[in-house]
């Protein structure tokens, strides 16, 4: 995830909850305690703390949670972590490790930042329980000989952040953190925890590292890749560490090397796509979101709780890599699996909702048809189907009329279009919200293609290239939530119409936005080919 | 016309406006009446049950004994009236009801279940006694959600501490039968400091039951969410109110549940 936000979503996890601002990159903490016990599970990464406490399977669970905490599946390290309580319930460290993960939030620092400014500094329930296991593991870290010099760095830190009462939480376990390194100056762990909790991310678009964090936390895992370069959190915490860096691209060796050492948990083989996306290796993206799809169908299959929102994220950005790819079957497939999808009470019954692997993969559809101009599939009524929340509606009415304009229909897209108005004035009125942004966008973009295909050429290209920079200015999400990138479609028009160079000009800007976009590097091609005078008019 | 415009001037002045927010608890559509069991009215009048006249006969159609309700009481000076009335429906009212709903009025049927001692259960051994039945799982982590509904039964165990066991029994069904055991919702029971002679917690396949009276439920990212319906059934065995949500004042539900004591009487 670049810095912006994978998707914004709302995830109350019960009707009556207020609304989550979350994402599903990251699989959501459980709002229950994990009832059923942890095995012991290979591909999980190996990772080593040494814990006080008399029983080897207590440290065997220890070690698999922190390694699942590594890489952000709280629920499954919860779990591993409440094994290892009971099997030794004196040690004071596996209660460190729920008070560690059961709230959700051990997360990149920019990703907990980003979050709070979006929707609001919130609690979540499970917080609880994380706060609960903190105490609990400082009462247990008292007892003689119970724990560790070094364990009780490790609690305090912990506790600090758990405190209800604190002013800035994550401030106070950055500084539990550091008081252990002050100690303990070589504790891996601790770098790590320290790296992941200050690392700010970029800013954008000038790719400054933001203050205060991202260097040192650059510096701190940089200085730890010769030292454990078999570590998964490393990799995994050098991928956020230089996304959105000039830099990135030296988190490739990482991306790869973190896949192979976890190769059985969703989000380390989804994670290195995100940083081949941005860099445009949408082959390996593909690649990368497939195998991490295969392995979360088994976890799925075995477990009826575990919910569908991290897999719709993966399977939509598959969708997404094959459609930039330009692999129109593969990316229909992907879509195709996430419409199966049935939405649960809650998601069926809101008024507006993006996420959910049905609403997802109802997207990449969107996507998938639009960039590749099937507008002969748009207008079937059924590949694209109906979706009754009004979001969905002013989408679909949108690709309808884009549809229509670009096949010289000018009465079917002044309807759909208008259509497309009804659905803008529903979303108001039911969700009681503004128009979503990449909507208004959505709105200037048709103008143009109305336009264009009145016969105003200039005057549409110009509202085009109006649309592009709006949509450029779109608070970034991963996959994106713009169908697909208006300069792409700019482009489109202007070869049509026989203008180069303003083809090329757009391409250009859409490859810039997304390198590597076939459907980009197709129409520069051909626009360069329209420029080069040929041998023989020479 | 100007006199006319004058008159009607005067009474709209002299009338007063307040909003209302209740519970119906029983329609008498011939009266032209509503019996409300209403939260506090401003300053103008603390919580109580009281009958209200409606303006419009029409808008006591789809009313029934439980449905949350908002209107505006004018008060005049030799009499009040309700006005736009209007049903209100909280979160819970985006879930669609499942189509084996019941209606106010239809039998419930009979089921088997266990409760938190782990005795059969069936609806037909209530056969005389006015049962309220709510949903709620005993891990659910809101506050405002399950441990609510079920701080509200433990009130009304309390205020019917009389006819508790005879002629009225509280159910608390959960929507999470695979955690939630005899053993784990005896240990609820006792959290709550439940009779078990007039509260019963019922696990097993309740499926048809919350069905049929609208309890909507299901698994979601390590979690179970569920709507929250709490009904009143009659000493025949039929569906006579239904609450919708968590908010209800339980006052409100005490009122339902008295009246159906009385209507069997």
């Amino acid at each position: 995830m670049k810095i912006g936000i994978t998707l914004l979503a709302i995830a109350s996890l019960a009707v009556a909850q207020a609304p989550k601002g979350g994402d599903n990159c990251t699989p959501p903490p459980s709002a229950l305690a994990p009832t059923l016990p942890a095995k012991l599970l290979p591909g999980m990464g190996t990772v080593h703390l040494a814990i006080t406490t008399g029983n080897p399977e207590t440290q065997k669970f220890f070690d698999q949670g922190l390694a699942q905490m590594h890489s952000f599946w709280a629920r499954e390290a919860e779990r591993s972590f409440l094994q290892a309580a009971a099997l030794d319930p004196e040690a004071p460290m596996p209660q460190w490790g729920v008070a560690m993960v059961a709230a959700g939030d051990w997360r990149p620092r920019f990703q907990i930042d980003l979050l709070s400014q979006v929707s609001g500094r919130q609690t979540p329930p499970a917080t609880n329980r994380a706060r609960t296991a903190a105490q609990r593991a400082v009462e247990l870290s008292q007892v003689a000989g119970k724990a560790t010099d070094l364990e009780k760095l490790y609690i305090a830190a912990v506790a600090a952040r758990r405190d209800p009462n604190a002013k800035d939480a994550d401030e106070a376990f950055v500084q539990g953190t550091r008081a252990l390194l002050g100690k303990y100056p070589g504790e891996v762990e601790a770098q790590l925890d320290l790296a992941l909790t200050i690392m700010r991310g970029f800013t954008l678009p000038d790719k400054k590292p933001r203050a205060p964090g991202t260097t040192e936390a650059v510096a701190i895992l940089r200085s730890l890749l010769p030292k454990v370069p078999d570590h998964p959190g490393l990799h995994h915490y050098i991928i956020h560490g230089f996304e959105g860096a000039s830099f990135a691209k030296e988190a490739w060796p990482s991306c790869e090397k973190y896949a192979q050492l976890v190769p059985n948990i969703p989000h380390a083989l989804h994670m290195p796509g995100h940083i081949y996306s941005q860099t445009g290796r949408w082959a390996d993206a593909a690649k990368a979101f497939s195998a991490a799809a295969e392995n979360e169908r088994g976890y799925m299959q075995q477990d009826k709780q575990y919910g569908d929102g991290h897999h719709g994220h993966n399977v939509h950005y598959l969708a997404t890599a094959y459609s930039f790819e330009g692999r129109y079957d593969d990316a229909v497939e992907a879509a195709k699996e996430l419409l199966a999808f049935k939405e649960n009470p809650r998601q069926a019954g809101a008024p507006d909702l993006m996420t959910g692997a049905m609403a997802q993969g109802w997207f990449a559809m969107l996507r998938t048809l639009v960039q590749f101009e099937k507008w002969d599939a748009i207008l079937d009524g059924q590949t694209l189907p109906e979706y009754a929340k009004p979001r969905q509606q002013a989408w679909r009415h949108w690709a309808r009329a884009v549809a229509y304009a670009n096949k010289g229909n000018a009465a079917g897209a002044q309807e759909e279009s208008r259509l497309f108005e009804q659905a803008m004035t529903d979303f108001r009125v039911k969700t009681q919200r503004p128009e979503p942004p990449e909507l208004q966008v959505a709105r200037e973009e048709l103008a143009g293609h109305l336009e264009v295909a009145a016969g105003h050429i200039d005057k549409g290209l110009k509202q085009l290239e109006g649309a592009s920079k709006a949509e450029r200015k779109l608070t970034y999400t991963e996959p994106p939530y713009y169908p697909r990138p208006v300069a792409e479609a700019m482009g489109h028009a202007a070869l049509r119409n026989h203008k180069p160079a303003i083809a090329e000009r757009s391409f250009r800007i859409a490859l810039e936005q997304y390198p590597s976009d076939a459907h980009a590097e197709n129409g520069l091609k051909a626009a360069m080919k329209l420029q080069t005078p040929s041998l023989a008019s020479r | 016309m100007l006199g006319m415009l004058a008159l009607s001037l005067a009474s709209a002045l002299a009338a007063k406006s307040y909003p209302v927010d209740g519970i119906v608890v029983a329609v008498d559509p011939v009266a032209r009446t509503m019996l409300v069991a209403h939260r506090p009215i401003g300053k103008y009048m603390g919580a109580m049950m009281m009958p209200f006249r409606v303006e419009n006969a029409a808008e006591l159609t789809g009313l029934y004994p439980g449905v949350r309700i908002q209107f505006d009481l004018v008060v005049g000076k030799d009499r009040s009236l309700a006005r736009n009335v209007r049903k209100s429906g909280g979160a819970d009212a985006e879930i669609a009801p499942p189509k084996e709903k019941l209606k106010i009025g239809e039998p419930v049927a009979d089921f088997r279940l266990s409760d938190q001692q782990g005795r059969e259960v069936r609806l037909d051994e209530f056969r005389g006694k006015v049962l309220a039945v709510n949903f709620i799982y005993t891990r659910c982590p809101l506050p405002d959600v399950c441990p609510r509904l079920s701080a509200n039964f433990a009130v009304l165990q309390r205020r019917f501490q009389q006819a508790l066991g005879k002629d009225l029994m509280l159910l608390s069904v959960t929507v999470d039968p695979d955690y939630d055991t005899p053993a784990i919702l005896a240990d609820y029971a006792k959290r709550w400091g439940a009779d078990s002679r007039g509260w019963r917690f019922l696990t097993g396949d309740v499926a048809s039951l919350a069905a049929q009276l609208g309890e909507v439920y299901w698994t979601d990212e390590g979690s179970i969410g569920h709507n929250s319906m709490t009904s009143v059934i009659g000493r025949n065995g039929r569906l006579a109110a239904v609450v919708e949500g968590a908010g209800y004042r339980v006052d409100q539900l005490e009122h339902l549940i008295a009246r159906e004591l009385e209507e069997g009487k």
